[in-house]
């Protein structure tokens, strides 16, 4: 199979996968007790208004055509009209969508770093403290329930030490221009250096607490591929022959054992999404997690379902994404 | 996508497995004392409990002390009481939502692996899409249509993991249904569903207890992370999460005991039920580990 | 490498305290809408009014009702005319002027829109005329003593026709009139508010608010004592404000406390069994014991309430039964039960719209209740909107509720409460011929003689009847920097944030 072809199959393989999703969601979230129209306009509104609401959201309509309604919409791009704030979901999701990402990729690229490092130095020292320390890491970090984790770290960091803020996203006053919405990159465009400075010191804790959560897996595929590739009869010439540590280790060693890792990146992104929806919330970080949560709060219909449609597109383009790359790496993944 | 796995549980029994070497039996010895204490605190909370959970019996906030190990919340409750029939929720609703997915996951793989055709597409394309959603996340949409109460968090967490019950039981009757004792039965006359419960089914389950034992620490997991954020079981039954989430509101008052003993609960449990599925796995099924 | 950190983050600490120019708000609390029309909710209230010009203000720190947009009124002798004079000029911020004809045309569209607060112009409002450009004509539909106390609200507050659809709510920020607009906003992030320099009265003394959201009481309170914020308001846990009062000089804050028209209460569906028994609902009354609530659970900051009228106004008077477990008993084992058949009653609360303390509360009424030894309790929960929809349909039978006043009359804390429509709103759905009666005599009487006696007569068959028991009347509190003046609570609730300084 050629490549092309194989992208588009994996491509056309998703369509039904979203398909599903969207008829899951939106009968799972049609039996939800309480309805939405009290809940937009009170108890006080009289009976022809919330008949005139509910005809203007079209919850009147049977509920097949309230479904084709619905997919046609999602089909178009409009997830809807938030029922709280009378917005459109999509553009809510847009808002708040750069703050999530930003948050997965740093902690994404905390959780490597740990993982490779650690990893790969446990793997040279094997059964030595730190390789003992690095098992030991990752057995307790990954049974820590993450709302836990970042709550301690919240108040020995930010409460206790007062070196990190508490929770959010930039201070008050901030004088870079948002462009793209990832802060970080936007103060870097703008040439803002105490303003980067600032992001990344309210960046720190959540995504500190969410890397740490996240790298134990890290931390013990590269341990162990490691220590398989560097028992091997030719690393073990390199080491005897007196080549340095770092090219035994990191030019060679480590490099074998990435490629594994970056077959389970797909998944990791996934779980990394829902850790994201309690860390959100423990840091005030106005992502989409902490959106979905209070969204759910006060049972923003429209609101709740286009959050869940765009994680699982989310998801399902990610992984789409991960199978290219590795077809693209891996030519017999394609067969 | 390649062998992943999803699950916490799964990862931390590895973790253990490097930690404490692996073939030893030591894991399933630790996991399981583990396990037994909790369940004995879950069955006998009344004789272990100092105190009724629920009544006054200190004043609020009162600090560790010898009356109070580990101090008591705001409504002059002793927590350590709380956290010893806490175990009774998360045990229970772990279990039952472990057993709801089991219950329903493994006919339907049975089913789907063995009749094959459209109606396993089908399923199998559901629970994929399943699958791939993020847990929590599904949980939180579930438990929030549900409401709250024991059952309904139950079945929160048994959708997410039915599709694992379902992926595992129909991989492995495909894969076992072609084979010459099946062949055999069938040639003999057997029935449909004699041939699934008597021939397949036995031959299936160690893996099937395997992921039952391996989910237990996940759905402990996904429990806590539910009562957190409010979508757990109503006051004033002890629940670790819930507590956890009233405690965080004391701690600037210095009273750190509220987080930090419903936390280490929740911790030692999930690393002991991993620690006890990982033994399980190696006693059961010493052939489909992956060995290095 | 670490010293030159230090002393970045020192010089960054530094330029902080030396721009006194903004600033910084946090609160835990959500802004829904921005538009008057259907703006029913406090913190929302909150911005309007510092962005908008109403047509009558409150004298700062009093309920005294002043003059603002309008200068002056004459009310005719039936009670149903009111003529307005309006002042000549006031603007919008892209220098629309503000007439009698913007005023006709903002009030027609709040009613046609049928926003959440509506119905308080809806309810009483016959026409309106515009006489000249700076003269209002308003036509009751009944005599209403409290109508221009509604003008007070953002209700009567007037929009720009220029920039505001007539046809639906406005999801953005209005256009403003009043010492702010709002120049940035986020939804749940962050707002900010600048000086409007088109406002005709006093400039802010504070050119720049920015208000920041936090997800709880912890994270506000902890960006409080770091300095993240200079002024915390609105939901503050009780024990915290407690404790940041105990420590307040170390901590260089400032924590002030104020009085709350709003009241919580529990209410009883008169039309569920067992509370359909108006015995049963008198014995319950004698179970309630608010003083450990109000000690446990609110640190003593809020105040026991034994009637529906708030404590400090007018015609209050205490009238439900003090706390007296013996007595409920006594009661409730008349009525056939014991501590083999205890009466087994389902108890609801919500756990986040009226914030953390609710499931306390819900805790202790439970003991408090089930200490007759008669009565069992099972505590329930539902979000707001199942919670919304439960009381209005009658499933549930003992729940708990708050109230806030829309207006600042008494009429306000019994009408919705009492009148047949009002406490079908309220889920207890009591109906009372002779209170209803009472109640419409009150709206009509002129004398605050007249109108005491006639609505403590309806506390009091309000304490018989007992489709509510109150519980307590809140408090509030507002925590700063003490490098910040001009806070002030007031009894209208309204926070000014023009008068707030940074020195």
């Amino acid at each position: 199979m050629s490549l092309r072809s194989y992208i588009l199959t994996r491509i056309i393989l998703a369509l039904p996968m979203i398909f599903i999703l969207l008829v899951v969601i939106f009968f799972l979230l049609r039996i939800i007790p309480g309805d939405p129209v009290l809940a937009i306009l009170g108890g006080k509104a009289p009976l022809e208004v919330i008949e005139q609401k509910r005809h203007e959201m079209g919850l009147d309509k049977p509920i097949m055509v309230q479904f084709f309604d619905y997919l046609k919409d999602v089909f178009t791009g409009n997830l809807g009209t938030s029922t709280l704030t009378n917005r459109p979901v999509i553009e809510e999701l847009k808002d708040r969508f750069p703050a999530t990402l930003e948050l997965t990729i740093f902690a994404f690229i905390i959780a490597l770093l740990i993982g490779l490092f650690w990893g790969a130095e446990s793997a040279w020292r094997k059964d030595e403290p730190l390789d003992i320390g690095a098992r030991v890491y990752s057995v307790l970090l990954y049974s820590v329930p993450v709302f836990w984790f970042g709550l301690i770290l919240q108040l020995i960091f930010a409460s206790y030490l007062r070196w990190l803020p508490v929770g959010g996203r930039i201070p008050a006053v901030t004088s870079f221009e948002v462009r793209t919405g990832l802060y970080v990159l936007d103060a870097i465009m703008s040439g803002d250096w105490k303003g980067l400075l600032d992001v990344l010191r309210y960046l720190a804790l959540p995504s500190i607490t969410l890397g740490m959560v996240t790298s134990s897996i890290f931390l013990r595929m590269v341990r162990n591929n490691t220590v398989l590739i560097l028992s091997k009869d030719l690393v073990k010439a390199a080491r005897a022959r007196g080549l340095k540590k770092r090219v035994v280790l990191y030019g060679h060693a480590v490099k074998n054992a990435f490629v594994p890792i970056f077959t389970i990146i797909g998944m990791q992104f996934a779980s990394l999404l829902a850790g994201a929806i309690l860390t959100e919330t423990t840091f005030s970080w106005p992502g989409i997690g902490s959106y979905l949560v209070m969204k759910i709060r006060y049972r923003d219909f429209p609101a709740i379902q286009g959050t869940i449609i765009f994680f699982g597109l989310f998801i399902v383009v990610i992984s789409i994404i991960i199978d290219i790359v590795n077809a693209l790496v891996d030519p017999r993944v394609r067969y | 996508m390649a062998r992943d796995k999803k699950f916490v549980s799964e990862r931390i029994g590895d973790f253990a497995r490097d930690l404490f070497g692996s073939g030893t039996g030591r894991l399933t010895l630790i996991g399981s004392f583990i396990l037994i204490f909790y369940v004995i605190l879950a069955v006998f909370a009344p004789y272990i409990a100092p105190y009724d959970p629920i009544e006054r019996v200190g004043l609020s906030l009162e600090p560790p002390s010898k009356d109070f190990w580990f101090g008591t919340d705001n409504l002059g409750r002793d927590i350590l009481s709380r956290v010893i029939y806490g175990s009774r929720i998360a045990l229970s609703i772990s279990f039952l939502g472990v057993a709801v997915a089991f219950i329903i996951g493994v006919p339907l793989g049975l089913i789907s692996g063995y009749v094959g055709g459209w109606l396993d597409r089908v399923l199998t394309l559901i629970m994929d899409a399943m699958y791939v959603f993020p847990g929590l996340i599904l949980a939180i949409a579930v438990a929030a249509v549900l409401g709250p109460g024991i059952v309904n968090i139950s079945i929160s967490i048994a959708v997410v993991y039915t599709p694992t019950y379902f992926r595992v039981i129909r991989n492995q009757v495909a894969a076992v249904k072609d084979e010459m004792y099946v062949e055999a039965a069938r040639a003999l006359g057997a029935k449909r569903w004699e041939i699934i419960l008597k021939y397949i089914f036995p031959n299936v389950l160690p893996s099937v207890v395997v992921v039952l034992s391996m989910n237990l620490a996940d759905a402990l997991m996904t429990e806590a992370g539910l009562s957190f954020l409010g979508l757990g079981i109503a006051p004033p039954t002890p629940d670790w999460g819930f507590d956890l989430n009233s405690g965080q509101r004391f701690v600037l008052s210095r009273a750190w005991w509220g987080i930090v003993f419903p936390g280490l609960a929740i911790v030692f449990a999930a690393l002991g039920f991993s620690i006890f599925s990982e033994g399980i796995n190696e006693l059961l099924n010493p052939t489909i580990r992956e060995r290095r | 490498m670490k010293k030159y950190l230090v002393a970045l983050l020192m010089l960054f600490v530094a330029l902080g305290f030396s721009a006194s120019d903004y600033i910084v708000v946090g609160t835990t609390d959500k802004i829904r809408t921005l538009d008057p029309a259907n703006c029913y909710d406090y913190f929302s209230s909150n911005i309007l009014f510092n962005v908008l010009a109403g047509p009558v203000d409150y004298k700062v720190g009093t309920a005294e009702i002043i003059p603002w947009l309008f200068e002056k009124w004459t009310v005719s002798k039936d009670g149903l005319v009111y003529t307005f004079t309006i002042k000549k000029g006031a603007a919008f911020e892209d220098g629309t002027a503000i007439d009698a004809s913007v005023f006709k045309w903002s009030w027609e569209r709040v009613m046609k829109l049928g926003g959440d607060p509506a119905f308080l112009l809806g309810d009483v409002v016959d026409k309106i005329e515009v006489v000249s450009a700076q003269t209002l004509k308003v036509t009751l539909k009944y005599k209403f003593s409290a109508f221009v106390s509604v003008l007070g609200y953002t209700v009567g507050f007037p929009m720009n026709p220029k920039t505001t659809p007539a046809d639906k709510f406005i999801d953005g920020a209005p256009s403003a009139s009043g010492p702010y607009k709002v120049t940035e906003w986020q939804r749940d992030v962050r707002m900010v508010l600048e000086a409007n320099p088109k406002y005709f009265g006093a400039k802010p003394k504070t050119p720049k608010i920015i208000i920041q959201f936090f997800e709880n009481s912890t994270q506000l309170r902890m960006a409080l004592e770091t300095g993240q914020i200079d002024v915390a308001y609105r939901h503050m846990d009780p024990n915290d404000v407690l404790d940041l009062q105990k420590n307040q000089t170390e901590l260089g804050l400032k924590v002030y406390l104020g009085a709350s028209p709003q009241i919580r209460f529990l209410v009883l569906n008169v039309k569920q069994k067992p509370f359909d028994n108006p015995a049963i609902r008198q014995a319950l009354s004698y179970a309630v014991d608010r003083d450990a609530i109000v000690k446990t659970v609110f640190s003593g900051l809020a105040s026991p309430l034994y009637t529906l009228v708030p404590i400090g106004w007018w015609s209050h008077i205490d009238v439900m039964p003090k706390y007296n477990p013996k007595q409920a008993t006594q009661m409730l084992q008349k009525l056939g039960y014991s501590s083999s058949k205890p009466l087994t009653i389902d108890l609801w609360y919500t756990p986040s719209h009226y914030g953390s303390t609710e499931a306390d509360v819900a805790q202790l009424l439970k003991r408090s209740f089930e200490a007759t030894g008669v009565v069992k309790v099972n505590i329930k929960y539902a979000e707001w909107s199942t919670y919304v929809e439960y009381f209005l349909n009658g499933t549930m039978g003992l729940f708990l509720l708050g109230w806030y006043p829309d207006y600042m009359d008494p009429d306000d804390y019994l009408w919705p409460f009492l009148s047949k429509s009002g406490a079908a709103s309220m889920g207890s759905f009591y109906e009372s011929a002779e209170v209803e009666d009472l109640m419409i005599k009150g709206r009509a009487a002129t004398t605050l003689q007249e109108r005491t006696a006639l609505y403590q007569r309806v506390q009091q068959i309000a304490a018989k009847d007992a489709p509510y028991i109150t519980l307590w009347q809140g408090f509030a509190d507002c925590e700063a920097r003490s490098n910040i003046s001009g806070i002030v609570l007031e009894p209208s609730q309204i926070f000014r944030y023009y008068i707030l300084e940074k020195k």
